[in-house]
C-alpha cells in the first residue's frame, strides 16, 4: 500500500448535490484505513467544462492555487470527482513538466500569497481502489457477493482522457472499472457507444441535446441486458440519475435504470449497513436490485 | 481585441504543436465525436474546424453558436491517428470568441458564481439538509479562496473576457429596444 498521506479534494458537487457519495468514499477510506485528510484552503478546481472554455490560463492558475494548498501541507491530492480530477491532474502535469509555464503562473500566484515548486501529484479516488489497495484485496474482503447481478459500466470521459496527461486506463477500451465490478462478485456487459460522453458536457450550450445523448445510452444498456449502471462520476450521476425521466423522455423504453456510484455497492459487499449509505437520495429507486442483494 | 491576431497566434500554436499538413481528412474525429453524430455532421463537425483554423479561415467560427455545443469529451483528440489536438483547439477559439463577449450565459453564470463563491456550486442550506440526514457535517464556508479567485481573474484576461461578454449583451440588448421601438412607430 502506498505510504502518501493525501489531502481529500471533495470538489462542490459530490458535497451538495450528491453527499451519499461523499458518505461511501468516506466508508471505503475508513474501512481500507487509507491516509487521506481534509484540510482547509481549497477552492474550484476549477470546473473544466466552464471556466477554462473562457479562459484557460486563468484555470490554470486557480487550479495551480489549489495544488499549492496541498503542497504547503507536504500532502498529495485524491480526488472522487473526475473533472475535478481531469483539471488538477491535467495543471499537476503540464506545471511539473515546463519549469517556464509554472513561473509564469508563480507571478500571478504570488499575488495572492501563494506558490507553486512542482511537486504535488493527483490521484483519482478509483485509481486508488486498484493502484493501492488492489483488485486482489478487493475481492478477498468481499463477504457478501453480489452474485446474479448484471450491470453496465460508464467510466466518464474526464478520468481518461486526454490520456497522455491522465494516464489511468486504455483510454479507448478501459477496463478497470469492468474488473473493480467484477472482484464483487457482480457480471458486466459491454453495449454499442459505450465510450461516448454522458451528455453532461453539453448542457451549458444545449441541454435537449445532453439529455438526449443520456436516452440513447440508457436505452443501449437496457438493451444489453444491464440491471443496474454502475458508475465513477458525479457529472455522470447528475445525468443518468438525477435526470433519467427526462432523459428517457424521448426513447422507446420508459424502464428505469437504478444507478449505483461504485463504491457504494464496494461497501454492500464488504458488509458496511445499508442503512448508513443513503439509498434513499437516490433519484430513481434501487428498492429492487437491493432487494436482490441483500 | 485584435482577432486576426488572435487568430495567427491560435494557427501558429496548432503547427507548432502538429506539423500543419498532418490533418490529411480522414474524418476519424468526425466519426468519433458523438456531438457530430447526433447533430449530423452538417451541424457539428471537428474536422472543419481543424480546416478551418490551419487555413486562417478560423474567424467564420467564431460566432456560431455550435462552436460551444463541443462536451470535451476528447474522443476527437484521442482517436486522430495524426495527433492533431482537436479539442484543444476548439477550446482556443472559445477563448477567442470570449474576447470578443461570445460566450454562453450558463457558462458565464458558473464562472461568476465561482469568482463571488469559490465554487461552482456553493454551499446551500438544501444541501447542508441532505447531508444531515446521513450524518455528514455542514460544508464549511472559506470566502479567502473567492478573494484569491478574484485577484487571479484580474492578473489574466478572465475578468476582461467576462465583462466583454456583459458589455456585448448590454449591446444587443439596446440594438433590439432601439428596432422594437422603430416598428411600434411605424
Ligand atoms: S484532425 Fe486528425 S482525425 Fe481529424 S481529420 Fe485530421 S487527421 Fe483525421
Ligand atoms: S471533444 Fe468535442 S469535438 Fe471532440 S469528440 Fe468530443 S464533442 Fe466532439
Amino acid at each position: 500500500m502506498s505510504n502518501s498521506s493525501w489531502a481529500l479534494y471533495m470538489g462542490c458537487v459530490i458535497p451538495n448535490r450528491l453527499p451519499y457519495m461523499e458518505v461511501a468514499v468516506r466508508e471505503t477510506l475508513q474501512y481500507f484505513e487509507i491516509d487521506a485528510h481534509d484540510i482547509d484552503g481549497f477552492s474550484c478546481c476549477p470546473n473544466p467544462l466552464t471556466l477554462p472554455h473562457i479562459d484557460h490560463h486563468a484555470a490554470l492558475v486557480i487550479s495551480a492555487r489549489n495544488l499549492a494548498v496541498a503542497e504547503k501541507q507536504g500532502m498529495d491530492i485524491l480526488t472522487p470527482c473526475n473533472g475535478c480530477f481531469e483539471m488538477l491532474k491535467g495543471s499537476a502535469v503540464c506545471l511539473h513538466d515546463d519549469k517556464e509555464l509554472r513561473e509564469e503562473v508563480n507571478t500571478i500566484l504570488a499575488q495572492t500569497g501563494h506558490e507553486y515548486k512542482g511537486t504535488v501529484k493527483v490521484k483519482h479516488f478509483i485509481q486508488l481502489l486498484f493502484e493501492d489497495i488492489g483488485f486482489g484485496t478487493i475481492a478477498e474482503s468481499v463477504i457478501y457477493p453480489l452474485k446474479d447481478l448484471t450491470v453496465a459500466v460508464h467510466v466518464g470521459c474526464h478520468i481518461l482522457r486526454p490520456s497522455n496527461l491522465l494516464n489511468v486506463d486504455d483510454a479507448q477500451r478501459p477496463t478497470i472499472l469492468h474488473q473493480l465490478v467484477r472482484a464483487l462478485g457482480a457480471k458486466t456487459v459491454q453495449f454499442p457507444d459505450e465510450m461516448d460522453c454522458c451528455g453532461y458536457g453539453t448542457r451549458p450550450a444545449d441541454r435537449d441535446l445532453a439529455l438526449k445523448m443520456t436516452g440513447i445510452k440508457l436505452e443501449n444498456m437496457k438493451r444489453a441486458g444491464a440491471e443496474a449502471l454502475v458508475l465513477i462520476c458525479p457529472a455522470c450521476t447528475l445525468q443518468f440519475d438525477l435526470m433519467q425521466r427526462l432523459a428517457l423522455r424521448d426513447v422507446e423504453d420508459k424502464t428505469p435504470l437504478p444507478v449505483f456510484y461504485y463504491p457504494e455497492l464496494l461497501n454492500l459487499a464488504v458488509g458496511t449497513p445499508p442503512q448508513k449509505l443513503g439509498f434513499e437520495q437516490h433519484r430513481v429507486k434501487v428498492d429492487p436490485v437491493l432487494a436482490k442483494l441483500l | 481585441m485584435n482577432v486576426e491576431k488572435h487568430l495567427e497566434e491560435i494557427s501558429a500554436k496548432l503547427a507548432k504543436r502538429v506539423d500543419t499538413k498532418s490533418c490529411f481528412a480522414c474524418g476519424t474525429c468526425v466519426a468519433a465525436c458523438p456531438i457530430s453524430r447526433l447533430t449530423g455532421p452538417e451541424t457539428y463537425h471537428p474536422r472543419r474546424v481543424v480546416k478551418a483554423t490551419l487555413e486562417g479561415e478560423a474567424a467564420t467560427l467564431l460566432a456560431e453558436p455550435t462552436l460551444w455545443l463541443c462536451t470535451s469529451c476528447h474522443a476527437c483528440l484521442e482517436h486522430c491517428p495524426q495527433k492533431v489536438p482537436v479539442s484543444e483547439l476548439i477550446k482556443d477559439l472559445q477563448n477567442l470568441a470570449s474576447s470578443m463577449g461570445i460566450t454562453p450565459e450558463d457558462i458565464v453564470a458558473e464562472v461568476e458564481n465561482i469568482l463571488t463563491t469559490g465554487w461552482a456550486l456553493a454551499p446551500s442550506e438544501q444541501a447542508n439538509k441532505k447531508r444531515s440526514e446521513l450524518g455528514l457535517p455542514p460544508i464549511p464556508i472559506d470566502n479567502h479562496g473567492a478573494k484569491d479567485l478574484q485577484k487571479i481573474a484580474k492578473a489574466t484576461n478572465l475578468q476582461e473576457r467576462l465583462e466583454k461578454v456583459k458589455q456585448r449583451k448590454a449591446e444587443e440588448e439596446q440594438a433590439l429596444s432601439v428596432t422594437e421601438e422603430g416598428g411600434g412607430m411605424s
